[in-house]
This record gives structure tokens, C-alpha cells and sequence, in this order.
């Protein structure tokens, strides 16, 4: 039985960190979406 | 470009959601009891498929580092910075459950076998190529040093493999990546949905790591731009 | 220089490695700067280890246990510090630019440079090897031969990547600590090879019995020279 709570500890690890990471991944590229339109604003868009 | 990894990424995410979902039903609920170790062993399950996507990402690097000083597209480079850091990300995966599941299997934390020592050398490895990008004056230097660095940790991983391997000796083999004996069906149908899972996983990560890559850049040409106009 | 634009012939591969190697040599020689801050950093380290086992721990274990560890640890440590100042004596007065404004070959470089560094690093082993002797109370004399080749081969490899690896840490300027970061793990099979050849000797067996880590080290040595001919010019262009 004890070995579930390893088990538990490790999925967490697992999950946790790939879907935090993603979490992060997407935060991201929202703020640098909106620094890259603020720029593109004063500066005139670029190819 | 962008466009294509926008759509990649929309397109996999949900993939990638659902088939996790399913993939833990199928780690807790479909796969039985591994006879010797018991529940502890299903760890195995995402364990071994995190270490295949750490090799397969330091070979997506391997790759990126030599078409960056082949052609010096900045595609190359942008290519390598993601599979260096999510490369990190699946290592360090790794490294944590390898213990968590050595602690009830094997009675300790750590072990210097062959796979397990491999991987901390390579985790030492990347996280040695993120920082000299980080910490190199500018982009186009960071990324030439980054792809040397790239190729010369990927061709050392195997030799690096075989080194310990041997150092070791003759090591108790224990079990890890499925012992020669045939894997019972629904064992090797839920691994391989692991393994399907971590892939898609992986693209995901991917596609929206370089994305951020590419406008990061984009950020900074302008900023570049305008700050040379002024003067 | 030719005129015609084309490289000089005379200023092929091997009179380049050769002029670089003595340059680098010939100023060392000068200062001895480099090689008694590597002898003095190595004699230290073997004392803190001296602190770390004792002498009778390591009867105790036998020579073969624990001398080849503290000897690589330490030849690794102190040739750090001689890596770090090859690339350092460079960027005085911007000699790299001029290394780089001759048309030759960049791999040649690499080759002029590794071999200063390994000439440096025997150098080294000259003073530490004989030294440990005596500090650990090992029998030098009796396999000298067999030691000299698995410290010959051994720190070819070290060289050739403390060179490669010296130039990436000296472009991005953060020394030493970057050096050894970078160079521990990437010689992680190159490491566990000199433990295990010197063990092997140590203990009396002989080279032939450390036959499988001698094919590790001389394959190790044989990418690695060709990794650094090849890439060395993306390190150090400007």
C-alpha cells in the first residue's frame, strides 16, 4: 500500500510539470503578442 | 511559418489534453499489477517515455545546432533553444520520478547505474547550453556557441552511456525498460499510449516554444530598428 | 601575403598549428605565469585531499582505490586554470582579431593551440605525478612505462576540449567556473577512463586489462579532434 503514495508523488511530478509548463508556454506568448503589437504600433509593421 | 505553428499548436492541444486524460485511466484503471513490484512499478509508464523524449529532443538539437552553422538560419537556431530548454523540462521529469520509484523498488534514492548517472550528466549538459546562450553578448554569438556546444553534448551522450555503463560492471540489471520477457498486451498497449501521449505532448511544447522563440525576435528587430533610427 | 588574394600557400595547416603552438609556448615560457599557478593549484589540491584521506585509508583501500581518482581530479583542476589564461592572453591587445585576419585554417588554430595546452598540461604531470608519488606512497618507478601512456592519451583528450570549450567560456567572459561547468560533464567517459586505465596499472595489472577503456579514450580523442578541427571557427569568428 505504501507504494501508492510514491506513485501519487510521482504523477504529480509528472503532470504538474509538463501542464505548468505549458500554462506558462501560453501566458507567454500572450504577453509577447502584445508587446510585439505595441511595437509594431510606433513603429510601422515589418515583414 | 508562424501561421503553421499557430495551427499546430490549436490543433494539438486538445489531442494532447484528452489523450492524457486517457492515459492516466489507463496507467491507474486498465493496466494490471506488475507481478513483482506492484503499483509502485506503474511509473514506468510515463518514467521511460520522458527519457526517450529527453534523447529524442537532444536530437532535434543535435539537428538544429548543425543546420544553424551549415545554413545560419535563424530557424535552425530557434529550433535548438526549444529543444534545449523542453529537453531540460522531460530530463528533470526524469531525474525526479527515477528516485520516487528507486525508493520503494530498490530500498534507495540513487543509484549510479548506467541510465539514471547518464541522465544527470545530461541534464548537467543542457542546462549548460541554456546558460551560454544565456550569457552570451548577442544573439548570432550565443547561438554559434550553443550549437558547438550542442553537438559536442549529443555526440558525448552515447559514449557517456557506454563509459558508465561499463564503469559499472556487472550490475544487477533491474528493471527498467522492459525486461526481454514480452510485455503482457494491456502493458504494452498502455505504455505505447504513453509513449503516443508524451509525443504529442512534446510536439505541443515544441510548437509553442519556438513560436515564442520567433516573436521574441521579432520584438527585438524592431526594438534594434527603432533604437537605430534615432541615433 | 599573395597579392592574388588566394591564401599563401606557405601558410598550410601544419606551419599554422606549429606557429600558433609556439607562439603560445614561447610566451608562456616568458612569465611561466601560467604553468606555476597550475603546479601551485595542483600541489594545493592534493594536500586538501591528503586532508580528505589519510594516509592509512588509502593503504588500508590499496593505491589502485583512491589514487587515481584524487590524481585526475586534481590534473583536471589545475589544467582549468591553464585553459582559461590560453584564450586570455588573446584578448590582450585584441591578438585574436589578428590571429583571425590571417587567411589560414581555423581548424588549424584548434590544432596549434590544443597542442600548447597539452604541452602545458604534461608539463604539469611532470611535477604532480612524481609528486603524488611520494604523498600517497605509491611505486612509481616500477610502472612508469604503462602510466605514461594513460596519462599521454588521457590528456590529449583533456586538452583537445579544454581548448574547445576554454574558447566558447573565454567568448562568452565568465572564466573559469564556466570552464569547469562545461568540462566535467562533457568528459564525464574521458574521466572514468583515466580512473579505471590508472587503477588498472596501479594495481599491477597492466595495460591490457584496461584494453576496452583504452578503445573509449583513443575514440574519445579521435571525434573530439575532428568536432574541434571542424566547429573551432564558429567559436571564435567574430
Amino acid at each position: 500500500m505504501k507504494g501508492y503514495s510514491f506513485l501519487m508523488w510521482a504523477y504529480n511530478v509528472v503532470w504538474i510539470g509538463l501542464v505548468a509548463y505549458l500554462a506558462f508556454l501560453v501566458v507567454r506568448v500572450r504577453k509577447v503578442s502584445e508587446r510585439l503589437d505595441r511595437l509594431e504600433r510606433k513603429t510601422g509593421p515589418r515583414s | 511559418m508562424d501561421g503553421f505553428l499557430r495551427r499546430a499548436a490549436i490543433v494539438l492541444l486538445p489531442i494532447a489534453m484528452v489523450m492524457m486524460l486517457a492515459a492516466i485511466w489507463m496507467v491507474f484503471a486498465y493496466v494490471p499489477d506488475e507481478r513483482v513490484m506492484g503499483p509502485v512499478q506503474r511509473i514506468f509508464y510515463f518514467h521511460v517515455p520522458a527519457a526517450i523524449i529527453t534523447f529524442f529532443s537532444v536530437f532535434v538539437l543535435l539537428a538544429g545546432s548543425i543546420g544553424y552553422l551549415w545554413t545560419r538560419h535563424t530557424a535552425w537556431d530557434q529550433l535548438s533553444r526549444a529543444a534545449t530548454e523542453i529537453g531540460l523540462l522531460f530530463c528533470t521529469i526524469v531525474l525526479i520520478t527515477g528516485p520516487i520509484w528507486a525508493k520503494p523498488a530498490w530500498g534507495t534514492w540513487w543509484t549510479w547505474e548506467a541510465r539514471l548517472t547518464t541522465t544527470l550528466v545530461l541534464w548537467l549538459l543542457l542546462a549548460a547550453c541554456m546558460m551560454v546562450r544565456a550569457y552570451a553578448d548577442n544573439r548570432d554569438l550565443g547561438a554559434r556557441l550553443a550549437s558547438v556546444l550542442g553537438i559536442i553534448a549529443a555526440l558525448d551522450v552515447p559514449i557517456i552511456y557506454k563509459a558508465v555503463d561499463w564503469w559499472r560492471g556487472q550490475h544487477p540489471v533491474v528493471f527498467k525498460a522492459g525486461e526481454k520477457t514480452p510485455l503482457e498486451p494491456r502493458m504494452l498497449r498502455t505504455f505505447l499510449f504513453c509513449m503516443a501521449t508524451f509525443f504529442v505532448f512534446y510536439g505541443l511544447l515544441l510548437a509553442i516554444r519556438v513560436a515564442i522563440v520567433r516573436l521574441e525576435d521579432r520584438c527585438q528587430a524592431l526594438v534594434e530598428a527603432s533604437s537605430g533610427d534615432r541615433a | 601575403m599573395s597579392s592574388s588574394g588566394y591564401p599563401d600557400a606557405g601558410a598550410g595547416f601544419l606551419n599554422t598549428a606549429v606557429a600558433v603552438a609556439r607562439k603560445d609556448l614561447r610566451i608562456e615560457w616568458r612569465t611561466l605565469e601560467s604553468l606555476s599557478s597550475m603546479v601551485l593549484f595542483a600541489l594545493i589540491v592534493l594536500v586538501v585531499f591528503n586532508f580528505a584521506f589519510d594516509l592509512a585509508t588509502i593503504r588500508e583501500l590499496g593505491v589502485g582505490k583512491l589514487v587515481p581518482g584524487v590524481l585526475w581530479t586534481t590534473l583536471a583542476f589545475a589544467g582549468i586554470v591553464g585553459f582559461a589564461r590560453s584564450f586570455q592572453i588573446e584578448s590582450r591587445s585584441d591578438a585574436m582579431t589578428a590571429l583571425l585576419l590571417a587567411p589560414v585554417d581555423r581548424g588549424a588554430l584548434f590544432a596549434g593551440k590544443t597542442f600548447a595546452n597539452l604541452a602545458a598540461l604534461v608539463t604539469l604531470e611532470l611535477v604532480v605525478v612524481p609528486l603524488s608519488a611520494v604523498f600517497f606512497d605509491y611505486d612509481l618507478l616500477a610502472v612508469a612505462g604503462p602510466t605514461a601512456i594513460v596519462l599521454a592519451l588521457h590528456t590529449l583528450g583533456i586538452a583537445e576540449l579544454g581548448t574547445l570549450l576554454g574558447a566558447i567560456a573565454s567568448r562568452v567572459g565568465r572564466g573559469e567556473a564556466l570552464l569547469a561547468t562545461l568540462l566535467f560533464p562533457v568528459a564525464t567517459p574521458l574521466f572514468i577512463s583515466a580512473v579505471k586505465c590508472t587503477a588498472a596499472v596501479l594495481d599491477g595489472g597492466g595495460l591490457a586489462s584496461a584494453s576496452k577503456w583504452l578503445l573509449i579514450a583513443v575514440g574519445f580523442d579521435l571525434l573530439y579532434l575532428f568536432v574541434g578541427l571542424a566547429t573551432f571557427e564558429y567559436v571564435v569568428e567574430e
